[in-house]
């Protein structure tokens, strides 16, 4: 598909967003001191959105929309086939990495063999509208795990402010349509000199990001820098201070790892799915008692060579977006990117 | 299986055999159509309590019940030992790549099992003597601690008797009367003389015997690709999702568990 860029002002934006209100529930990010969270918004709350706000990524991860904390995936009782229809999702304010986490879920959840049947359901009812990033936290580090600080590609429709114009390309067939469908009178074609100034200042916010992680660079990338170090000694001391919270896979926008428990309610029989984490012991544990993770270190090795090898092996993608969403939650003040960078001296 | 990968199916509980002090079989009567592969594996549902991974011990061909073999280790296999004729459990699957089975065609087999390990090894066995004349020999190697923890004991004396097919067993500890070999499985390895070079070999039995059983197999001769391992792990989605099973890049619900060692020689932590 050629690029399609349109701008709207504010005032009509805020229009278009009214009209989609009628079919969809909107949710984007409000600013609470410093700090982004994704919000389910009330009409009244849509003039509210302040655009300049949602320079960054939100705390949460995108997932939380995909594959709730917890969710029953199986129920004898008949209640389970209720038709729970609700309209469509649009989220807005998403960042790129927030898509890029997105690809790792896509491969996991709808695997052709194994389409997981919830995922799926909430992922084709949802409108992704993604922003640029223009003011980048000091724990991101997209640049450094060859992604950039705005979306290309794999979002609906995605917006950048410009001169308090906002610049709206269209990504996908789904953003086409919501246009088409809601506003296409709202549109205009965008000005030449407003794309031109839109890539200027993504060339500027992505050297802003790449000067954040100057301290952290390594020549080679992350998988390259763990090739060969998985039987070295440095894990033990590098997982000194993890006191293996979960808050690291808790808040990856990747992690994807779950728990199966079963329940009675009467007569009837559900199995929920829980998120799990491969951080906290026995997670690989089996029944008669051995377990190839049984030291903290392990496990901790385990999400290095799982985010920036296995997946790459697997799906041709590393699953880390470089949101630096763990760094922000470790409370061992655990920075992943030093930790990459001691093992890349290491090797030397 | 349905669209619900998570949805299990019910089947109904038509016997139990106690193979040993610890193992019991039990037959399944699944309520919806249900077929398998050797060495493709179930999740086995005790409603309401959990559910745990098998690979079935019956005959693939048998599609009228399923065999499962469990030995007593935990919270849901105490369960399943403490179920009854009549009760409904739930299954899903089947799961996993098994043995391909069509690649041993006019090889010599030879099927090396452990202790419990020899469930899935009896569906291979008998999915492979429903024609032996596909194979060059089977040879089926059976180790056990004891004498009383050999199972499927009343089929080893047919099996003993079938064309094409030896028979080889071995006990850690003897007890009075017991005639055959004693030490640890691999020991049967020296009692056979196979062309390696036109072989495969199935391990499956506790992580120990895999070890040296693999080793014992790469020292006479048998090529890493030749080698067929059945790799146990925290199994439980069974579909390469939650995560529990990993072996390094592998999910072994998914991409096993039955693995060539060439495949996963080089993960250091295979044997746990």
């Amino acid at each position: 598909m050629n690029k399609q860029i349109f701008q709207i002002n504010s005032s009509r934006w805020l229009k278009f967003l009214k009209d989609l209100y009628e079919d969809h529930n909107l949710y984007a990010p409000k600013k609470f001191e410093d700090k982004l969270y994704f919000e389910y918004l009330e009409k009244s709350d849509i003039d509210d959105i302040s655009y300049d706000d949602i320079a960054y990524r939100t705390v949460q991860p995108i997932k939380i929309f995909f594959l709730p904390v917890g969710e029953t995936v199986s129920d004898t009782s008949s209640q389970s086939n209720k038709n729970n229809y609700s309209n469509p999702k649009i989220l807005i304010g998403l960042k790129n990495c927030d898509i890029d986490a997105l690809k790792i879920l896509d491969e996991v959840y709808l695997d052709e063999d194994f389409i997981d049947p919830f995922y799926k359901n909430k992922r084709d009812n949802t409108i992704l509208i993604t922003s640029d990033c223009t003011d980048p936290l000091q724990s991101c580090f997209c640049t450094e795990v060859n992604s950039k600080p705005y979306p290309t590609k794999d979002f609906d429709l995605n917006m950048s402010l410009i001169d308090n114009k906002i610049l709206i390309e269209v990504g996908s067939k789904k953003g086409k349509k919501l246009i088409d469908q809601y506003g296409s009178y709202y549109f205009f074609e965008a000005n030449e000199e407003l794309i031109k100034k839109r890539d200027e200042q993504r060339k500027q916010i992505e050297k802003k990001v790449k000067k954040i992680n100057e301290e952290f660079k390594t020549k080679k990338s992350y998988d390259k820098v763990l090739k060969g170090n998985y039987e070295s000694d440095i894990w033990e001391e590098l997982s000194e201070n993890c006191v293996e919270c979960g808050g690291c896979t808790n808040i990856c926008p990747t992690c994807h790892c779950f728990i199966l428990v079963d329940g009675a309610k009467g007569k009837d029989f559900f199995k929920n799915k829980f998120w799990d984490s491969c951080q906290i012991e026995d997670f690989t544990k089996m029944a008669a008692g051995e377990d190839p993770r049984d030291k903290i270190w392990k496990r901790f090795r385990n999400r290095y060579f799982c985010k920036y090898n296995y997946k790459l092996d697997n799906f041709n993608i590393i699953a880390c977006t470089g949101c630096g969403r763990c760094i922000e939650a470790c409370q061992g003040d655990i920075d992943k990117r030093e930790v990459l960078k001691k093992i890349n001296n290491n090797n030397k | 299986m349905n669209n619900n990968p998570y949805e299990p199916i019910k089947a109904k509980v038509d016997d139990i055999i106690t193979e040993s002090s610890t193992i019991k079989t039990l037959r399944l009567i699944p309520e919806e159509d249900f077929s398998f592969k050797a060495g493709e594996f179930i999740e086995l549902t005790v409603p309401g309590v959990g559910e745990a991974p098998f690979t079935p011990s019956s005959s693939p061909y048998n599609t009228d019940s399923i065999d499962v073999t469990v030995m007593e280790v935990g919270r849901v296999t105490k369960k399943i030992h403490n179920m009854k004729k009549g009760d409904i459990t739930g299954i899903r699957g089947p799961l996993g790549k098994g043995y391909p089975v069509d690649q041993f065609r006019g090889k010599e087999v030879l099927l090396l099992g452990g202790g419990v390990g020899m469930a899935p090894v009896r569906s291979l066995l008998l999915e492979l003597i429903h024609d032996t004349s596909r194979f060059e020999k089977i040879y089926l190697c059976y180790g056990a601690k004891t004498p009383s923890d050999i199972i499927y004991k009343d089929q080893f004396k047919d099996w003993k008797k079938t064309k094409g097919l030896k028979v080889l067993r071995t006990v850690d500890e003897p007890e009075e009367n017991w005639e055959e070999c004693v030490g640890v499985a691999t020991v049967l390895l020296e009692k056979i003389d196979i062309n390696v070079d036109n072989s495969v070999a199935i391990v499956c039995g506790p992580p120990i015997m895999m070890k040296f059983g693999t080793f014992s197999l790469l020292d006479i001769g048998f090529k890493p690709e030749n080698i067929y391992l059945s790799m146990e792990r925290n199994m439980s989605c069974g579909f390469g999702k939650c995560g529990h099973c990993a072996l390094g890049k592998y999910y072994v619900c998914k991409d096993g568990p039955v693995f060539t060692y060439d495949q996963i020689k080089d993960i250091p932590e295979i044997w746990v």
